[in-house]
Parts: C-alpha cells; structure tokens; sequence
C-alpha cells in the first residue's frame, strides 16, 4: 500500500510579504483613528481642568471682589528688584492664588503670598506638579521646570536653583503686552486703535495697568465690573503647551528668562512674567510689512513664548471670563481674536 | 504565477514606499527673513479675506522683486498665494502661508 504524498501546507515567502503588507496597511489605516479617539479623551480632561481652574477664578472673585494678580511684585525692598523688568519679589502667580479654591488648601497653607517663591524652606513646595495645571495632551516631560537666565544656565536665588511645578494653563494679558523693559519703562508705545493702527505713547512709569487691556498682568486688581466687553467676550485664560515653553503655576522669578523648545526666524526669549502670561496681540508698534497690526491667536506660527499654544490638531482651548470653555481654531479672524483678547476695547464681535 | 505574485507585491512595496516619502516632503524649504515677512502679511490678508491690501502687498512684492531681496522660487511661492487670494481661495492662501511659517519652524528644529 503506498503511503499518502505528503502535502505541503506552507506559505510562500511572497504570501507572507503580501500578509505582512495587509496588516501594514491596515494598521497605518487604524492608526490615526484610535490616534484622534485617545486625543479626543486626553482634550475632554483638558478643557476639563482649564473648566475648573476658570471657576477658581470666579470663586476668588466671589471671596476678595477681584481676579487674582496676574503676579505679585510688591516688595517695598530693592534688593529682589531685577533692573530690566522691575519684577520684585514675591513673585507668586494667579495660579498660586488660585490654590484655596482649587481643593490646593494643603498646599497653600504652606507659604504666605508674602514670602518669596525662592525661599529656601518652599523649594519643595514650588517644585510641585499640580495635575489640575497640566493638560494630558501635552506630550513633553513633566519634570519641573528649571528657572533659567538669559545663557540658559540655571538662575540662581540665594545660591541655589529654582525648579518650578510646571502648567499648561496661562493667564491673558490682553491684546497689548507689557513684560521685560517695558515694565521699567518710563513710557510706552501702545494701540489707539488697532483697526486704524493707530498707536500712541503713554507714561506708564512701571504701572502696568496703564498699558494692559486684559485682566491678568503684575500686580493687576481686575474686577469683574472692569470687564465692559462683557465676561463671555473676553479670554481670561488659555492653553500654552511646554512642547513651546516652560510655564508654571507658581510665579513670575525676578531675572528669569524663557526661552523657546522651537525655534522660528521671529521668536525668541522673553522675561519672567511669561511664565505665567500671555497676550494675543497686537502689541504697540507690532506691525506687518503692510502696516497692518501683527495678532497672533491659538497656534500662530510665529511661535512667541508669550502667545497660546496648544498641542491639539487646529487649535486649542480658551477659558472666557464666565468661565466657559470653548476650542478655537487655529485660523480664528484675527480680528475677533483681538476683540476677545481685550476686556474694554468694545469691540463687536462675529460668531466664532 | 509566482513570478507575477512577487512582481506584484514589490510594485506594492515601492508604491508604500513612494506615498510615504511624497507625504514627509515639504512644500516649501528655507525661506529668506523678506520671505517671512511676506507670508505672515499675506496670512493676515488671506485670514481677513482683505483684497484692498492684495494691491499693496503685491506692489512691496514687485519692490523686493527688483531689489533681489527674494529668490526666484520665494517669489513664486508668495506669487501664487496672491493668485490664489485674487481668485478668492482665501482657506488655500491661508493654508499656504501658514504651511510656509510652520515649516520654517520645523526646519530649524532638525
């Protein structure tokens, strides 16, 4: 009896190459769609926290009868003072404010508002990283931030370096910014009108109130009655990834410098206070070639440490002052971002 | 058969291949600081759909043309933004522009 041929029931390479290929492809299809699903869930516990972090502020406002300082610079000694900003200590931040309000009280119950951030016994405090400040689809390390100076060297304060919580969160500064020299300026250039580009200069002699047309700068008082263009028209706070820079919810360091992950032929490093703000332009004296005044919304490719940047595709999320939250893209007329960016300027405002 | 199957799949192979490598390019290269200026005025033109500026952007265009401040392929690529912006396809001149910005960013980073 002759034994049945054994029958070969291998693949040919080519088959497995054509198998292999299919799955290949059909991954690369899956993949941007369990990609934008697990980024849809990671944007929901986004504007989730920036939710609460805006009703913070309504809460605060509630208890003192107005915002939190968009930093606190009010040491009556000139020994903290940096020379180019007039940034003093204590340097806390509206984020540090906010902590009571946040569920944060242990936390806040470990420092007074009056003490310097870089007071050796808070370096443990400072270093904390709050979840509530950090936006999960930032995809960079969340390492605490090192506070650095101008050379990108550690900055030090009574001979030690600083680390500082990080935060994905900024507070708004309005259309108009006022950090570095032109916080120890005895004048300023500022926009009359930004739809004539017509700018003006005032005295400002280190009052920033005088040049700020948002509700967060230093030492800002803002109340809510401040707010004439109307608390759902005007941005108080935003997105700012550390993909760009480093920002924090404990304070703006006298001296400190920050710089930029991403470099771009216009931007570069600015002073302490974008550590915790930012503006939307435009700016006094921030013109295009065409005479047309520079805004830079959520995203603007010009990448300034001192704008919103969000790591969601399009755009990114804003708090307004009622503390809603909506996503904006990345194209938004320039124009009504200038609008919602100002708290005063009564500008109308088109659907957005 | 086999012979056709193994042709087959290396046409496969170098079509993925081919696709890939057309999606990493860049539209656009390095571009000059002029180059720069122009692709940021012409996003907030193209952003506000402003044709009254089109004439004024075009005119600075044809200055720095002369002036040899923008190399040949920079002035095409902001010359075709403008066509695209007088032909009212305001997303694509916008789209452009930012892609022109975005990428400088990306260059510097490698």
């Amino acid at each position: 009896m002759a034994r049945p041929r054994r029958q070969d029931h291998g693949f040919t390479l080519v088959e497995l190459l054509v198998v292999i290929a299919v799955i290949g492809v059909l991954v690369a299809l899956l993949l941007p769609a369990v990609q934008a699903a697990r980024e849809a869930a990671r944007r929901v516990s986004c504007v989730s926290n920036l939710k609460q972090i805006s009703l913070s502020v309504l809460n605060f406002e509630a208890a003192h009868a107005i915002l939190p300082a968009g930093y606190l610079s009010n040491s009556q000694s000139n020994e903290s003072v940096d020379p180019t900003t007039w940034d003093r200590d204590p340097g806390w931040g509206w984020g540090a404010q906010l902590l009571p309000y946040l569920e944060e009280v242990a936390l806040s119950q470990q420092f007074d508002l009056n003490e310097p951030i870089w007071s050796a016994r808070l370096a443990a405090v400072i270093r904390t990283n709050l979840p509530t400040f950090l936006c999960p689809s930032v995809s960079s390390d969340l390492v605490p931030l090192v506070v650095v100076d101008a050379q990108r060297q550690p900055l030090l304060k009574e001979g030690r370096a600083l680390e500082l919580g990080r935060a994905h969160y900024v507070a708004s500064h309005g259309q108009e910014s006022c950090w570095g020299p032109c916080g120890a300026r005895a004048t300023a250039l500022i926009f009359e009108d930004i739809y004539t580009s017509k700018t003006k200069t005032i005295a400002v002699g280190g009052d920033i109130s005088k040049i700020a047309d948002g509700p967060f700068y230093r030492n800002s008082k803002t109340r809510l009655r401040d707010v004439t263009d109307g608390t759902s028209k005007t941005i108080f706070l935003g997105e700012h990834s550390s993909t760009l820079s480093d920002k924090t919810w404990v304070g703006a360091v006298p001296g400190a410098i920050v710089h930029p992950q991403i470099d771009t032929p216009e931007n570069g490093a600015e002073d302490a206070a974008t550590l915790v703000l930012v503006h939307g332009g435009p700016a006094g004296g921030e013109l295009d070639i065409t005479g047309f005044p520079i805004i830079h919304p959520v995203n603007f490719p010009t990448l300034h440490v001192g704008q919103m940047f969000a790591d969601h595709p399009g755009g990114g999320n804003i708090a307004l002052g009622d503390a809603s939250v909506r996503f904006v893209t990345e194209d938004i007329d320039l124009m009504v971002w200038a609008a919602l960016s100002s708290m005063n300027e009564a500008e109308p405002i088109e659907a957005y | 058969m086999e012979a056709l199957q193994s042709k087959t799949s290396w046409n496969l192979c170098c079509l993925v291949l081919l696709v890939s490598m057309i999606g990493c390019q860049q539209r656009y290269g390095e571009v000059s600081p002029t180059a720069y200026e122009y692709a940021k005025a012409l996003y907030s033109i193209a952003n506000r759909r402003d044709a009254g500026r089109l004439d004024l952007v075009e005119s600075q265009l044809a200055v720095s043309i002369r002036e040899n401040l923008l190399s040949a392929q920079e002035q095409a690529w902001l010359q075709q933004i403008v066509s695209a912006s007088r032909q009212g396809n305001w997303t694509a001149a916008t789209r452009d522009c930012r892609t022109m910005m975005e990428e400088q960013a990306i260059l510097r980073r490698k």
